[in-house]
């Protein structure tokens, strides 16, 4: 069996090298990146600029990989369908699952490959913004601690609140980065007006038994996100820590209108690793999405014809980026109410229960489709952990692609190969 | 997967095939109650003009298309069994092959989804090369192939696996002279080694060449079937054949039959057919050291097991 998945891989692998559209779109990828790289300016620092190009990269990979991986998987049943070179192959001791199989994973070979040229541009692009800045410098460290990191993401417990002064709890990941490595905390206020001057605060970090750690002072602004830099020696790995805020006396006025963003939670990044291993599970979650793609793409490819397959194939990534706003506009209630402010008649109650009913169920199926987002958290340095890498590959490769595995191979036992299409 | 015990290698009972539109309505009937029964070392023909239903035949046997009705055996079990896949070797009407692959890795590629091992593909796929004369192709992509090299190697890859049964579909359309003669000598090598052959063509001079039996379709139904002996035989004539005789031995004995049987009879030579004529020359020539463009076929070790 191996030796017969690994024949069509084989196949599929050489057919995807000698696709003209394959190589532009891969010499696309690769000015894209070249060209993001030259000309990309950001917001003027080091850091800034590096962050853009990493979000950039990142889209442009995903965009141009998913569409080769489309194209290819579309055409791997299909046209051989056409041209009845798959007359040859069915009639060989090989099951449909095989050649399915064997078509997806010569697919995902060369998405794999792409990938890591990919990955290896950016490893490099990284590599040369942190030899271009001063090691020392404010934007040296910024590159370093806030975008060539990777940070674990925790999100604080607030467990005190009172005009002027609050408290959080969080919990420490099970590794923490040595220093010279910071922790940075993110916090943002409620803005109830335009132009309020920046307040100035002090932050405090406890440990699990109450004894300060550290503590800092700092002006904050009440538009955007503000950043403060904690030492690693401060945290303990493993242990749940206490933060405190207060506005410092002299501030007594913005008690009135210093208010934490409900929607924003107080966050601290704390450094678990390097650069290199995020941009690898990055990629590893790209790639899972590109599976998902490839698997989709060869799926229906043994229902349509080509062009018809790209249509439809396209049509369902589409409906898919969309049913989020389908699932928040058959919301319950709110076509009634539309209707009851305009006069029109009710819509029957049973059809409001099937939009809802189906409304659930696309975002059931889905929302772990779009759940793995890893650009943003890339370029702020950001973890990725393993198991979402882990959850990825379970969700997008083995219950979707097994799904759609089932199908094609169920379809393809159905199918008379030989009619004409 | 064994053969049954009485030999029989493939049974098709009422075989129909009805092709319907999109809305189900039936379109035509390709195949219409096709009874076949092909035991162990036959080669059989399907025979019949364009649309008559032999491809249709050929695709059901190999699960390509599905039977509106009726059943088939094939080496004991379904078509859709990957076990009896296994034994079977197919050259479609064209030959299908893969455009940017060279003969040899067209050859190891099939190698792979038989499952042989990596040397047995090795040693296939070269013996299958020098057999078929691919040798001074084996490198060029196949896309840059006459028709006539094409067959060859879609013939090759038929013959990877040592197939229990042969379906071929038009196997010397496009083959030179040489080549024909070839593939019908190796066909009944093929057969006298106990592999069975089924075989459609349009040249009923090959058919008639290696066929023990043939089946003649028309409109989707068989219209005659039997042994080429007992189809072609004339009952009403004989043919007797002696070295050649003078004038007067040929007049005495022309006398004699008009006394005998009270009519006329006559004296011919039998010819040579042209196939047979430039099959000699070109062998000849070969003899006398002139290099020719495919070589004399040596079958391959593996098929004369």
């Amino acid at each position: 069996m191996r030796n017969r998945i690994l024949g069509i891989a084989g196949l599929m692998i050489r057919q995807a090298v000698r696709s003209r559209f394959v190589i532009c779109l891969f010499v696309l990828m690769l000015s894209l990146l070249v060209g993001f790289a030259l000309t990309i300016k950001g917001d003027g620092t080091a850091a800034g600029r590096l962050q853009m190009l990493l979000s950039y990269a990142m889209g442009a990979v995903g965009v141009v990989l998913g569409t080769a991986t489309l194209w290819l998987a579309c055409g791997s049943v299909s046209s051989e369908i056409e041209n009845r070179r798959l007359h040859l192959v069915l009639v060989k001791p090989i099951r449909r699952m095989d050649l399915w199989i064997g078509k997806w994973l010569g697919i995902v070979s060369v998405a794999m490959l792409m990938l890591a040229v990919a990955g290896f541009f950016l490893a490099i692009a990284g590599q040369v913004a942190l030899r271009r800045t001063v090691p020392d410098s404010a934007d040296g460290r910024a590159v370093r601690h806030q975008v060539l990191m990777s940070r674990y993401l925790a999100e604080s417990e607030r467990v005190k609140g009172g005009a002027g002064k609050a408290r959080w709890e969080l919990d420490c990941p099970a590794i923490v980065s040595p220093a010279p490595a910071v922790a940075t905390l993110r916090y943002r206020f409620v803005s109830p007006l335009r132009d309020l001057p920046p307040v100035r605060t002090h932050w405090e970090v406890l440990g699990p038994d109450g004894t300060c750690r550290f503590e800092a002072d700092g002006l904050a602004n009440m538009d955007g996100v503000n950043r403060l830099d904690i030492p690693v020696d401060s945290l303990q790995a493993g242990e749940r820590i206490s933060l405190t805020f207060r506005i410092r006396r002299g501030e007594e006025e913005a008690l009135h209108y210093v208010t934490f963003h409900p929607n924003h939670p107080v966050e601290l990044l704390i450094p678990t690793g390097g650069f290199g291993g995020n941009l690898v599970r990055a990629l590893l979650i790209v790639f899972c999405r590109v599976a998902l793609l490839a698997a989709l793409g060869v799926t229906v490819g043994t229902v349509f014809t080509f062009p018809v397959a790209v249509f439809v194939s396209t049509s369902m990534i589409v409906a898919t980026l969309f049913t989020q706003f389908f699932v928040f506009s058959t919301a319950p209630g709110r076509p009634s109410d539309h209707h009851h402010h305009h006069g029109a008649p009710e819509t029957p109650a049973w059809i409001e229960k099937v939009g809802e009913d189906l409304a659930n169920g696309m975002q059931f199926a889905v929302v772990p489709v779009l759940h793995y987002r890893v650009r943003g958290r890339l370029a702020e340095g950001v973890a990725i952990p393993w198991s979402e890498v882990y959850e990825a590959a379970g969700f997008l490769i083995f219950v979707y692609g097994g799904v759609l595995c089932a199908l094609a191979c169920e379809t393809l036992r159905r199918r008379e190969i030989a009619l004409p299409v | 997967m064994e053969q049954p015990d009485n030999g029989t290698v493939l049974e098709v009972f009422q075989l129909t095939k009805v092709f319907r539109d999109f809305w189900r309505r039936p379109r035509v009937t390709a195949v219409d109650g096709l009874d076949l029964s092909v035991q162990r070392g036959e080669i059989i023909g399907l025979l019949g003009p364009n649309g008559s239903g032999k491809s249709t035949t050929i695709k059901m046997l190999l699960g390509l298309l599905h039977p509106s009705d009726g059943s088939i055996r094939i080496l004991g079990g379904r078509p859709s069994d990957v076990a009896v896949r296994k034994r079977i070797g197919y050259l479609p009407e064209d030959s299908y092959l893969y455009r940017y692959l060279t003969p040899r890795e067209t050859l190891l590629f099939y190698g792979r989804l038989f499952d042989l091992s990596a040397s047995e593909r090795r040693q296939r796929t070269a013996e299958l090369i020098e057999m078929t004369g691919l040798g001074p192709a084996a490198d060029r992509a196949v896309g840059e192939f006459s028709k006539g090299m094409a067959r060859r190697l879609g013939l090759a890859q038929a013959l990877l696996n040592a197939p229990d049964l042969l379906i071929l579909d038009e196997p010397t359309s496009g083959l030179d002279p040489m080549g024909c003669r070839q593939v019908k000598e190796l066909l009944q090598a093929l057969a006298a080694r106990g592999t069975t052959i089924l075989l459609s063509s349009h040249l009923l001079a090959d058919v008639e060449h290696v066929c023990d039996r043939v089946v003649i379709m028309y409109d989707g139904r068989p219209r005659a079937a039997g042994t080429l002996k007992s189809l072609l035989e004339n009952q009403e004539r004989m043919l007797v054949n002696v070295p050649t005789l003078d004038a007067a031995a040929t007049r005495r004995l022309l006398d004699l039959l008009r006394k005998e049987l009270g009519c006329e009879a006559d004296v011919s030579r039998p010819s040579m057919n042209l196939e047979e004529f430039f099959v000699k020359v070109v062998r000849e020539a070969k003899e006398n050291g002139t290099p020719g463009a495919a070589g004399e076929s040596k079958m391959a070790t593996f098929l004369q097991a």
